[in-house]
């Protein structure tokens, strides 16, 4: 579904959408609009289907309540969106206390005359529907209503509020009467910048200049296996729909990412949820629902201020942008490149809070990155090695060791004392924790390490262990494995020495001990002096 | 240029062309673009002034992520380079970082040539003799200088 083309929210194919409107008594139509339209003219086509006046429909998108004058395409609505149509309660009858919704069964005649719901005048309308009946009014600017809802809609007749100090100049000025937009260019900038950096960009002027335009970014997983333009879309914590509204706008990662950040007013009935929980969507591909949501790639930005790619110099964008202090700068080709290469000397960094991950490549302080999916990059069988790898590497830091029968590599935490390991959930090898040789009595033998004890089920022929050893298929690679190289002293990974002096740093990126090639112990000066070159 | 060499190193090699580092030619090989020819001039002030040095260079499939590989093929002695032409130098090891260029790689070998570390040597007899009697490693030094480095 290209409706909107990778990078370019804006530049619509078609302007004619089909959406979804839910309104909060559970009741859910399909509307076809047109991108140019303007909420209060949803408002006219739905009052029909919802048997309510357009005057009494809030309409409400991403945790904001959407002003008449407000034309779709600004909403970045993708097909089959879901708005929300939340109706107007009546404050007078509130006050009257004992009538709750479900118990009025005014009937009254709408009075249309208020189209656009500006006027200062109160109309006071009923509607009776079967039992979710609403009593509504549109509040008048003068009232003094304190209604949260009230204020909002006050807003909407109000004059533009005071310029958000954290708001860009953006294509989207009409909206500030309800502050900004979570699809607004201003919140991803917001989000994704420091005060700092966004001054930066301003002084640039390249957001208006390279026609570049800010945007989240996500790893959609299903369908489009790839990195996709994110919408960022809120909903309530705690009944998951998206009839709310945001008592503050999100300043930051820390107000997306971590639920319960802030505030919000659910307009579901019964539901008194109080927070709002955040959650991002694809643009690549028509939503399948509301289950259909993407992990945010934080680190991964459109590239305003045109930074050139460490590593290949180009300018690109979106690039991956790390924590670090300096704010290295990656394109997306060189940064699964990197990855890569890291992956395959098996270079990842095991670390104990986040897991199996990278820093800056230039190695800068406090840069690991936290979100593992920025590694689904690298495609599917290299994310497999990562994960697989990672597992055993959390195996190892835990005190654990993998079982070494070729083929298996089970994780295995055996006992702390415990020499004798038995590989029970995977193949069954029984081996010496110290040696990873086959299970033995006495001092280990670095040379003569026993096959795999192979323990024939009962009832089946028995075979000399020394000779089922000499005939596995993997005795050749074991063979040469153990021919050419010789474990590191200190985590037993074998080695292969191609050449070089016999100083010998282990590959293992969590070991990295300095050995000698010809002591096989820890390199010293003495290692040195009597044999560096052999 | 040779199709499917990356951006990075045709930019880098015009660069290297363009504006040379002062003191140091670096050209690709007409077969290989990944393989340099390198001249290095011995600095001034340093045993090694007056010679020039040849050194190789390659640019491994992987690089800029690996770093690349270089070698003395002109013989000297020093604390760091070993008799193969092998350079003990962080950045060509585990400092290595995708950030680093030929260019600053070559400026990193021409300031070893002006200070020998010989408390983390490759080649371990200069080594020795440069701590215990640096008048002397001086000397050989200069004599290797005039020896290999001097003349062709």
């Amino acid at each position: 579904m290209a409706l909107f083309g990778f990078g370019s929210s804006q530049a619509a194919v078609s302007n004619e959408l089909e959406v979804y409107v839910r309104t909060n008594t559970g009741e859910k139509v399909s509307v076809r609009l047109d991108q140019s339209w303007t909420v209060s003219q949803i408002k006219t086509t739905l009052a029909p289907k919802l048997q309510s006046p357009a005057d009494n429909l809030r309409i409400i998108f991403a945790g904001k309540e959407l002003p008449d004058d407000m034309v779709m395409r600004q909403c970045d609505l993708g097909n089959h969106s879901i708005l929300h149509a939340v109706r107007v309660v009546s404050k007078e009858d509130e006050g009257k206390g004992a009538a709750g919704p479900s118990e009025v069964e005014n009937v009254a005649s709408s009075s249309n005359t208020q189209e656009d719901g500006v006027g200062g005048t109160e109309v006071t309308q009923t509607e009776k529907e079967d039992g979710r009946l609403q009593e509504v009014e549109v509040p008048s600017t003068s009232s003094g209503h304190t209604d949260a809802e009230v204020d909002l809609r006050s807003k909407a007749a109000s004059p533009p509020l005071p310029e958000d100090p954290c708001l860009m100049p953006g294509p989207s000025t009409s909206n500030r009467s309800c502050g900004r937009l979570l699809c607004d260019a201003s919140t991803v900038i917001t989000i994704q910048m420091t005060e700092a950096e966004q001054k930066s960009i301003r002084d640039l002027k390249s957001y208006d200049g390279m026609g570049e335009r800010p945007h989240f970014y996500v790893y959609c997983v299903v369908p489009c296996n790839s990195v996709q333009v994110g919408k960022l879309r809120v909903r309530c914590a705690s009944c998951k729909q998206g009839a709310l509204t945001l008592h503050r706008d999100p300043c930051n990662w820390e107000d997306v990412l971590q639920p319960g950040k802030i505030n919000a007013t659910c307009e579901t009935p019964d539901c008194s949820g109080t927070q709002a929980e955040f959650f991002f969507k694809c643009r690549g591909h028509e939503t399948s629902g509301e289950d259909d949501t993407s992990v945010a790639l934080y680190l991964v930005r459109a590239n305003l201020p045109a930074v050139p790619c460490l590593a290949c110099t180009d300018v690109s964008s979106p690039v991956v942008v790390f924590e670090c202090a300096d704010a290295h700068v990656m394109c997306l080709d060189c940064f699964v490149t990197y990855c890569v290469s890291r992956l395959n000397e098996r270079q990842f960094i095991q670390d104990e809070r986040l897991g199996y991950t990278l820093s800056c490549p230039i190695g800068c302080q406090d840069s690991l990155i936290r979100e593992v999916h920025h590694f689904k990059l690298m495609g599917d069988n290299n994310y497999e090695r990562y994960q697989r790898w990672g597992t055993e590497e959390a195996v190892l830091a835990a005190g654990g060791v993998l079982c070494p029968y070729p083929g298996c590599g089970q994780g295995i935490i055996p006992d702390q004392d415990c020499r004798r390991v038995a590989c029970l959930n995977g193949c069954g090898y029984v081996f010496c924790r110290l040696c990873l040789q086959g299970y033995h009595i006495g001092e280990c033998n670095p040379e003569d390490g026993n096959g795999p004890n192979v323990i024939g089920n009962s009832g089946s022929f028995a075979v000399d262990p020394s000779r089922a050893a000499g005939s596995r298929w993997d005795e050749a690679t074991s063979l040469a494995i153990r021919v050419t190289t010789k474990p590191c002293p200190k985590c037993r990974t074998p080695t292969e020495r191609d050449g070089g002096c016999m100083h010998m740093v282990c590959t293992r990126a969590s070991c990295g001990f300095h050995w000698c090639w010809v002591c096989q112990t820890e390199w010293t000066r003495e290692c040195m002096a009597a044999h560096w070159f052999g | 240029m040779a199709a499917g060499l990356p951006r990075r190193i045709i930019k880098e090699t015009q660069r290297l062309m363009a504006e040379p580092v002062p003191g140091i030619s670096a050209v690709p090989d007409e077969s290989n673009a990944r393989y340099f020819h390198v001249v290095v001039a011995g600095p001034e002030g340093s045993p090694f002034e007056g010679g020039v040095f040849k050194l190789e260079l390659f640019l491994p499939e992987e690089y800029p992520m690996s770093a690349p590989k270089v070698r003395f093929m002109t013989k000297i002695y020093h604390p760091n380079i070993d008799k193969l032409g092998r350079i003990c130098l962080d950045i060509l090891k585990d400092k290595w970082s995708p950030a680093l260029q030929i260019r600053t790689v070559l400026l990193s070998i021409q300031a070893l040539l002006s200070a020998p570390n010989p408390d983390d040597p490759l080649a371990n007899d200069v080594a020795e003799l440069w701590k215990v009697n640096e008048m002397e490693a001086i000397r050989i030094a200069r004599e290797w200088t005039r020896t290999y480095a001097m003349g062709n």
